[in-house]
């Protein structure tokens, strides 16, 4: 790897049109810059120039009655200390974001960024799935809307294009009372490693029952994943103790994780289970019906 | 005896903080030579290979390219100062063959105008090898007969020692027991990459070589007898050091030499800087050891027998070995007062990249083992851990066996007492909290580390000290600072004998054509071994000065002091004068003098003074994770005097942090003789966020021998962390972790709470 990036064109567009027609022009060979904290570790060969997007307007987190909407741009430390996230359901991005990186990182690292490099331990899709995000993007004939579960495919691969970008996610209002939770293994157990294994759960509740419950999990598969079994066997139900184990080992057959210098397939499974039953824990005792 | 100084044990600022915080600071990397070329080079893609033929003609048409130097002609350079006696230990320095013994060993070098250009020639090259098979496990490599990894065999050093009758101690015990442990390949992870220099050698005979090394005077020794020129035609400079931690600690290999080389052909300065990625998969890192103890005691907690065996991993050439394997054995044999030992060591090549010098030598390595057997015997005897050490240490008054010195000063007691009190020992409430997912436990560990290297290395430290004509103080010295501000101390010291301000006194920078004779930064040793040279020609020159001062006051010498810059009577101090006005009286205004005041002194230090120090741990563990938390580390060490406290301070708090790192997460992965975390995201250092609090104590038992009472501090303060730290997980889980680093989930499969595939 070469110890310098050196692109040989960079740009900050001052509009959207701006931005959307600078990337049509150079498609592949243009890359969206960020926070750049992927982008500049990856140092990609292709890119001869880079599209710098801070002057879009995309930093903002807007609270409306159908919910929360998250421009791009925002920065992860934004995430991490909004007022409008501190309530549920929001509380499993806003964790998700204090759990990502080191300050620094978080300073300069944004939500956009974090999705679109399609990262399959990224910590804020989890959460953002959860939430049944949507995102706004938007490419030469004009905006689209995708929900977050079918934006990632295989392994770095992603529903987006060259000539594409994301302008915000949308996070719908939630309907009854949840509680979430997000939980994140970290290979060193050193505050700047990534994901190992990392989760993020939503219980929806209605008196002492959960009527709907969401898990993801990351660094688990070559994508993000629904445990969909593991969500399927907590519906309708009070939670307790054994249902919730069992949940959690639902979960850790749903995985098909790697092995490698990070960790072994063997712990990752086992660290499943263990991250699904404390995420489905502590959303229950956000909800108010744990322990039982 | 504390206000008898007037600035040695002051936390004066370091004199290179200004230039290191506003950035005026240069290191190698920034430096640049009036028509540089830039150098790359060409590393083996196997483990073990015969280079066959090279086709470098594609290479040597591309117009930027102006030199290429191949493994055929650049010796390789490996042994370290102790081969400087002879001139036949001198030879053995330099091998030179068509081998290359790891994957990253260099093939060639090329320089040319610019990086890029380099690399480009680099992708020119042909190289046709024979691959031979390789050997990457140092007890394979042991036995294998067939696997010659160099001409003499795979055991590069093997080593008995006994002390007593080993049999009789096991007799006399009510208990033995045995242990095997293992630690990992630590790499120093300086802040600026290992592997930078600029050779600049000169038609007509001179060669100046800019370097970060450690050992500047060592360098030029050893490079002049590579290129067969006089020491005197061979200057080394060294710039400032982001770090060392004994990485530096020789010539980088493919690095300095090869840069002659290439300069030497091209005729312009060339200049070679390893990237990150070069720096973990080709430059030195910390021997892998397999320690195997045998340990025999009574009911009471008395050691009687200690069978040692080690199995050290050298990697594919042989730099530092002996030297390390003879501090675990110091450490193995001379901290405890065990009558019966026994001390066997393998020092083996493998094919992988090579060990070598590293903060503490062979100590931690052997203090991972010997204090985890101490915590081990503890528990057995039912006894608290640090009643065993008190016990069984060797005190002062004492003869250290491996030495054979008596030790001079030990405050191994005290850092007991007062690191226990500061973590609270007696109040945690050891093993009782054992419930619960997450629990907390506490450990601790001991150590002893000797300064310098008196007793088994060349070991000159010299100084020259000049008196300037308005009383300031020019201090000549190649003790090279890698960073951790051994400059500023050595000035504490001249001002302190001189009796003038220390911002007064300036000192040279690092060159062998300017400063004398040096050992070098390495071994703890440049408070203690510097400090004395600085402390002997600064008196020397006080001595001159008082000289003078005495005509001109017309009093006795004996009854004269100086006391902040100035020269005065003990008994009259009405009479007196500055040290500014006397000197330009007698260097300046006095036409029939003109003389400077000059004090010199060199030569070896009179012993090698251990420096004790404990460690204490306080950890959390996650059962279902294997996490550690460390929350929090107390590091109590007997310097013998602190002549700057910050700087005590700081190497304690930064000693402990590469400790937790070597505990927990530290260490190259190696698979089939690559390096799968070759960056700093796989190969974890513990951030500034992941550091707990640390708690400094200094204990001062005032050595003898030493400058003010002074002894070492670097190395020590990383020595017994790891050992803290396990211990404290043994306590908090009821594991006993025996392999380096701790990671979570070998501490899962150690819980058993799960079956491991
Ligand atoms: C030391 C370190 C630690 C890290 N730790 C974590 C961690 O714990 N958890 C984690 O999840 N990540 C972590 N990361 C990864 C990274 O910080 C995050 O993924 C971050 O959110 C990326 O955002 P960015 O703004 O820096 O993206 P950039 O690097 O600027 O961009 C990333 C990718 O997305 C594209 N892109 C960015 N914005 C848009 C847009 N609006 N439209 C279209 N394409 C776009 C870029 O072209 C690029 O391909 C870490 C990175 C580093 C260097």
């Amino acid at each position: 790897m070469k110890p310098f990036f050196k692109p040989k064109a960079y740009f900050r567009p001052g509009s959207l049109g701006k931005a959307v027609e600078l990337l049509s022009n150079f498609g592949d060979r243009a890359k969206v810059l960020a926070g750049g904290t992927d982008l500049l570790v990856q140092k990609p060969s292709g890119a001869e120039c880079l599209i710098d997007i801070a002057d879009l307007g995309l930093e903002y987190i807007k609270e409306h009655e159908n919910g929360v909407e998250i421009g791009a741009a925002t920065t992860v430390r934004s995430i991490g200390v909004s007022g409008s996230l501190s309530s549920e359901p929001y509380l499993v991005l806003r964790d998700a974001a204090c759990a990502l990186g080191t300050p620094t990182i978080r300073n300069m690292a944004t939500i956009g960024g974090n999705i679109c490099n399609a990262s399959p331990a990224a910590d804020l899709p989890l959460a953002l799935m959860v939430l049944g995000a949507s995102l706004t993007i938007m490419g030469p004939a004009g905006k689209r809307e995708v929900n977050i579960g079918e934006f990632f495919e295989n392994i770095g691969g992603k529903n987006i294009q060259a000539d594409e970008l994301l302008l915000s996610i949308n996070i719908p209002a939630s309907r009854g009372r949840c509680g979430t939770s997000f939980q994140k293994l970290r290979h060193h157990q050193t505050s700047i490693d990534i994901a190992i294994v990392n989760v993020a759960a939503r219980m929806t509740c209605e008196k002492q029952a959960c009527v709907k419950a969401s898990i993801a999990l990351g660094a688990v598969a070559p994508t993000p994943i629904y445990a969909r079994k593991a969500e399927a066997l907590l519906g309708k139900k009070r939670p307790n103790a054994a249902i919730i184990q069992e949940a959690a080992s639902a979960a850790s057959e749903e995985v098909n994780p790697i092995d490698d210098v990070r960790g072994s397939k063997w712990y990752r499974k086992k660290m499943a289970a263990v991250l699904v039953r404390r995420a489905l824990e502590e959303s229950s005792r956000r909800c108010g019906i744990w322990p039982e | 005896m504390k206000n008898e100084f007037s600035v040695v044990g002051k936390s004066v600022p370091r004199i290179d903080a200004y230039d290191k915080v506003t950035g005026r600071a240069r290191y190698c990397r920034d430096l640049k030579l009036e028509g540089m070329l830039h150098a790359k080079l060409l590393r083996s893609p196997y483990p073990h290979a015969r280079v066959k033929a090279l086709d470098v003609s594609r290479a040597k048409s591309h117009p930027a390219v102006k030199a290429i130097a191949t493994i055929e002609e650049v010796p390789k350079v490996v042994g370290y100062w102790w081969n400087l006696r002879t001139e036949k230990g001198m030879k053995k320095m330099f091998m030179q063959d068509n081998v290359v013994r790891f994957v990253g060993d260099p093939v060639l070098g090329v320089a040319a105008e610019d990086e890029d250009s380099a690399e480009e020639a680099l992708s020119m090259i042909l190289v046709q090898y024979e691959q031979l098979p390789p050997v990457f496990d140092p007890v394979e490599s042991m036995k294998d007969q067939t696997i010659k990894i160099h001409e003499r065999g795979n055991i590069a050093f093997h080593v008995l020692k006994e002390y007593g009758d080993i049999e009789k101690g096991f007799r006399e015990a009510d208990f033995v027991i045995e242990n095997r442990f293992v630690t990992s390949k630590q790499k120093h992870a300086t802040i600026e990459p290992i592997g930078s220099c600029i050779a600049d050698y000169s038609p007509s005979g001179k060669l100046s070589v800019y370097s970060s090394t450690q050992l500047p005077h060592w360098s030029r020794m050893y490079l002049a007898g590579a290129l067969g020129l006089p020491s005197s035609n061979v200057r080394i400079i060294k710039p400032y050091t982001g770090g060392a931690f004994g990485g530096r600690c020789g010539l980088i290999h493919g690095l300095e030499l090869m840069c002659c080389h290439l300069s030497k052909k091209a005729g312009r300065p060339v200049k070679m800087s390893f990237t990150r990625k070069e720096d973990f998969e080709a430059t030195e890192g910390r021997h892998p050891f397999l320690v195997e103890l045998r340990t025999g005691f009574t009911k009471e907690g008395i050691l009687t027998a200690n069978s040692i065996k080690i199995v050290m991993d050298v990697g594919a050439y042989a730099t530092h070995y002996i030297g390390v394997i003879a501090d675990a054995l110091s450490t193995g044999v001379g901290l405890y007062r065990i009558p019966h030992v026994k001390f066997e060591g393998y020092c083996v090549y493998t094919n992988k990249s090579l060990n070598g010098a590293f903060r503490g030598y062979g100590n931690p390595q052997m203090n991972f083992a010997q204090e985890s057997q101490m915590d081990i015997v503890a528990e057995k005897l039912g006894m608290d851990p640090i009643e065993l050490r008190l016990k069984n240490y060797r005190g002062a008054g004492e003869i250290d066996p491996v030495f054979n010195e008596k030790i001079l000063s030990c405050g191994l007691k005290e850092c007991l007492f007062q690191g226990a009190e500061k973590i609270r020992w007696k109040k945690k409430s050891r093993r009782s909290s054992r419930r619960g997912k997450i629990r907390k436990g506490v450990g601790m560990s001991c150590l002893m580390h000797g300064t310098g290297a008196r007793f088994g290395l060349p070991d000159p430290a010299s100084a020259i000290v000049l008196i300037n004509a308005d009383g300031s103080v020019s201090l000549e010295t190649a003790a090279a600072d890698d960073g951790q501000g051994n400059k500023t101390g050595l000035v504490q010291i001249a001002a302190e004998e001189l009796g003038i301000d220390w911002r007064k006194i300036s000192v040279s920078d690092t060159d062998t054509d300017t400063t004398p004779l040096d050992g070098g930064t390495h071994g703890s040793r440049q408070t203690y071994c510097g400090g004395i040279a600085v402390r002997k020609a600064a008196a020397q020159a006080k001595k001159s000065v008082l000289v003078f001062a005495s005509k001109h006051l017309n009093t006795p010498q004996n009854r004269l002091d100086i006391r902040e810059g100035v020269i005065y009577d003990t008994k009259r101090p009405s009479l007196n004068i500055s040290l500014a006005d006397l000197m330009r009286k007698i260097q300046i205004e006095d036409l029939s003098l003109c003389e400077q005041i000059i004090g010199a002194a060199t030569g070896v230090a009179p012993s090698m003074p251990p420096t004790y120090g404990a460690h204490f741990a306080e950890v959390e563990v996650d059962t279902e994770t294997g996490g550690v938390r460390v929350l929090r580390l107390v590091g109590a060490f007997d310097v013998g005097k602190a002549i700057n406290p910050a700087h005590i301070e700081g190497q304690i708090a930064g000693g402990e942090v590469m400790g937790i790192g070597y505990a927990l997460t530290e260490g190259l992965v190696i698979e089939n003789g690559k390096v799968m975390n070759s960056n700093f995201a796989d190969y974890r250092i513990p951030r500034s966020c992941d550091i707990p609090r640390i708690d400094a104590v200094i204990v001062e038992s005032h050595e003898p021998t030493g400058p003010f009472g002074a002894k070492g501090i670097g190395e020590a303060t990383m020595i017994g962390t790891a050992s803290a730290i396990a211990n404290a997980i043994y306590d908090a889980v009821g594991v006993r972790m025996k392999e380096l680093p701790i990671t979570q989930e070998k501490i899962l499969v150690a819980l058993q709470s799960f079956n491991p595939p």
